[in-house]
């Protein structure tokens, strides 16, 4: 929500102003009794500042407020001390998003910056005088409606729509194991990439994004990028790469679980293999289920020590609600060269054993299993380390 | 810290906005012409700058904004900030302000500020734009001026000088100005004249390098001279010849000048300082004079660089 939009400019007499403000008596007090959200002239200096400021986005935040303005100077011999300096500037509180705001303030800046060059709109008082209501409706517009269309005259018009920005998602990885949030095959239309036509059959959960690639007959860097974006929007979640010489364990996340009665619900309805529809397993079982993860026992001989109680429950399911919501995590064997330098001549697996890479990244990459890669290490000077 | 003090001085420079501080500054201090400073902006807040002048003496500028909001800035939220630890402050009025009741309100404001802040300060008044005044009305509007200033300097004691950027009045009010802030004077001073009288100059004159600010003069001509602002008007015309020099992409490095009366010298004296040497006709061939300048020269370096030195030393005994 926008707080307060305001226009100033640097008056050759009178120094930093607030010409408009709206509302009322937000910025400076005039007849108002209600007092202003801050001190305008503790930040003037970042409102209307020298010329090294101006022509960039400045944000500064005072009492609780963020302030978001675009001085913008125009140099010219016909302004009285051969300056024009201006900012329209968006108040909001310090603490909400405001990166959909940025591009707002610097656009409207840029179309003033516009107008002042092309018929001195601001520097004219008359026509200067209509800006109180372009800020208002824009205000209200944005507020209410997240976009707005002001025409200000026959060739110019105000419009904004503010954007959500999420942060960019975590770089993928080609082992990393892609599930669904969404169903994306009722979402993507003839439309989309071509690329993600190919790949979306084959996100599973199952599948890691290497996988993907390979089964989708897929360009690995394309179907990376596709990743990308879907988890750019949240349709995605990682996991994972599934297998039962995994060792997982339980973090202090559990304790969520315990208490919340809804998320055990989802948990029983998940993990059932016989499907939403089929008989729940009880929770207190499930839980301890779980809380028997623990390090050092691989989900080999976990299921055997625990087969009877596994009926009806999907294991691959039960180990990505645990990681996915967060009360599980893996525990990852990384091969560590005994000198602590990597084992040089050896081939392709040489590389790739530096103590930094774990088996799921080396057996994704040469395309071999587990089993393999131990194999081929047997008689080098490796440790397995887990963590 | 104190060796800091010692060197560096506090001077503000204040007074309405659109008076002419930092049109005076880039004059003074940054090689402008009068006619370049139309091109300046209005100066937002406070504009610092550090002017070295001399070896030892580091003139820390403060060009305050002077529009209203400024003004109220200063007296109120950054009072202390900016009116401690003043050593110098220069208050411009405008001669053709509308409002000159207004302004003296305001500056016994900040005379009021000062006192409470920084009570040794000097305080200097420009009564600025004095060529918009005609020539015989200014001496009488300048004098009334003052005094008035002097009854609402709340018992401080001001200096008033008339100046106008577009004649040498300015450096006669700022070669004044300097003059008050230069550490061991009388040393220098006393050294000069003694050069004067080795070389048997008729005068002697020294120059700030960069601002060709007067710093000391030493006349021992017998007659009085008719001329009594010569000085001023050398630092303006040799102030403007350096100007074109630097369009011409060559610096100003000496002058020599023979006439039937007289034959004068300008050269560099010290890395800081120029020299300008006036001999009476005849007395001495030029070359003999500029090597008097030679001589002297490694003299005055290491008179500035002992009184540098003797500060630091200063400081070091205070810890």
């Amino acid at each position: 929500m926008i707080k307060s939009i305001f226009y100033s400019h640097f008056h050759p007499a009178i120094g930093p102003q607030v010409v408009y403000q709206v509302p009322d008596g937000s910025v400076t007090t005039g007849s108002h009794s209600t007092p202003p959200l801050f001190d305008f002239d503790t930040v003037s200096e970042y409102i209307i500042p020298k010329q090294t400021l101006c022509d960039r986005l400045v944000t500064v935040c005072t009492n609780k407020y963020r302030i978001l303005g675009y001085p913008v100077v125009l140099d010219d011999r016909k302004y009285a001390r051969n300056k024009f300096i201006f900012n329209f500037a968006v108040v909001l509180d310090e603490d909400v998003e405001f990166s959909t705001y940025k591009s707002v303030v610097r656009k409207v800046a840029k179309l003033f910056k516009a107008l002042e060059e092309q018929s001195g709109f601001l520097s004219n008082e008359v026509t200067r005088s209509g800006v109180y209501a372009l800020i208002e409706q824009v205000m209200e517009d944005l507020n209410n409606y997240s976009e707005c269309m002001i025409p200000i005259n026959e060739s110019n018009t105000i419009n904004i729509k503010l954007f959500p920005t999420y942060a960019p998602p975590p770089p993928v990885k080609p082992y990393y194991v892609p599930l669904c949030t969404v169903r994306l095959e009722v979402l993507m239309d003839v439309n989309w990439d071509l690329t993600m036509q190919k790949i979306v059959p084959f996100i599973d959960g199952i599948n890691s994004v290497k996988r993907i690639s390979e089964l989708a007959d897929a360009d690995y860097t394309l179907t990376k990028k596709c990743i990308e974006h879907l988890l750019y929007y949240g349709c995605l979640i990682m996991v994972d790469l599934f297998q039962f010489s995994a060792i997982y364990a339980c973090t202090a996340e559990i304790s969520v679980l315990v208490s919340d009665t809804s998320l055990q619900e989802e948990c029983q309805l998940y993990v059932s293999s016989s499907g939403p529809l089929g008989s729940k397993m009880p929770f207190p079982q499930l839980l301890q289920l779980y809380t028997s993860l623990t390090q050092g026992l691989t989900l080999k001989k976990w299921c055997i020590e625990n087969a009877v109680r596994l009926g009806g429950v999907d294991v691959r399911r039960f180990i990505s609600f645990g990681v996915v919501k967060g009360f599980l995590y893996r525990s990852h064997r990384y091969p560590v060269p005994g000198d602590g330098k990597r084992p040089e001549g050896r081939g392709e697996l040489a590389r790739w054993v530096d103590g930094g890479r774990h088996f799921d990244e080396i057996c994704t990459e040469l395309g071999v299993s587990e089993k393999e890669v131990l194999g081929m290490l047997e008689g080098w000077d490796v440790q397995i380390v887990h963590r | 810290m104190e060796e800091r003090k010692g060197r560096k001085k506090k001077v503000l420079l204040m007074g309405k906005s659109g008076s002419g501080k930092s049109s005076m500054r880039s004059i003074v201090f940054s090689n402008y012409v009068a006619k370049d400073t139309r091109r300046l902006g209005a100066t937002i807040d406070v504009e610092h700058s550090h002017v070295r002048f001399l070896g030892n003496l580091t003139l820390n500028l403060w060009d305050c904004g002077g529009q209203d909001a400024f003004m109220e800035n200063y007296l109120s939220q950054q009072r202390d900030h900016i009116f401690k630890n003043v050593e110098v402050l220069i208050y411009v009025f405008d001669i053709e302000s509308r409002e000159f009741e207004r302004d003296l309100i305001t500056y016994s404001s900040c005379i009021e500020a000062l006192r409470d802040n920084s009570s040794n300060a000097l305080i200097f008044c420009l009564v600025h734009k004095m060529d918009l005044v005609q020539n015989e009305m200014r001496e009488r509007l300048f004098l009334e001026r003052s005094a008035v200033l002097r009854e609402r300097s709340r018992g401080m004691d001001i200096v008033c000088y008339p100046t106008s950027i577009w004649d040498e009045t300015l450096y006669k009010a700022w070669a004044q100005i300097v003059y008050n802030l230069i550490p061991n004077l009388p040393q220098l001073e006393s050294h000069l004249r003694r050069f004067a009288e080795i070389a048997e100059a008729e005068e002697v004159i020294l120059f700030e390098r960069t601002t060709f600010l007067v710093i000391s003069a030493v006349t021992r001509a017998s007659e009085p001279n008719p001329f009594p602002d010569r000085f001023e008007k050398i630092s303006n015309i040799v102030k403007q010849f350096k100007q074109s020099c630097t369009k011409m992409a060559s610096n100003f490095t000496a002058f020599e000048l023979r006439a039937h009366s007289f034959s004068a010298f300008i050269d560099v004296l010290t890395p800081n300082t120029y020299i300008l040497v006036v001999m009476p006709a005849n007395a001495a061939e030029s070359a003999t004079t500029l090597m008097n300048i030679a001589v002297a020269r490694k003299h005055f370096e290491k008179l500035e660089k002992d009184s540098g030195g003797r500060v630091a030393e200063r400081a070091l005994d205070g810890h």
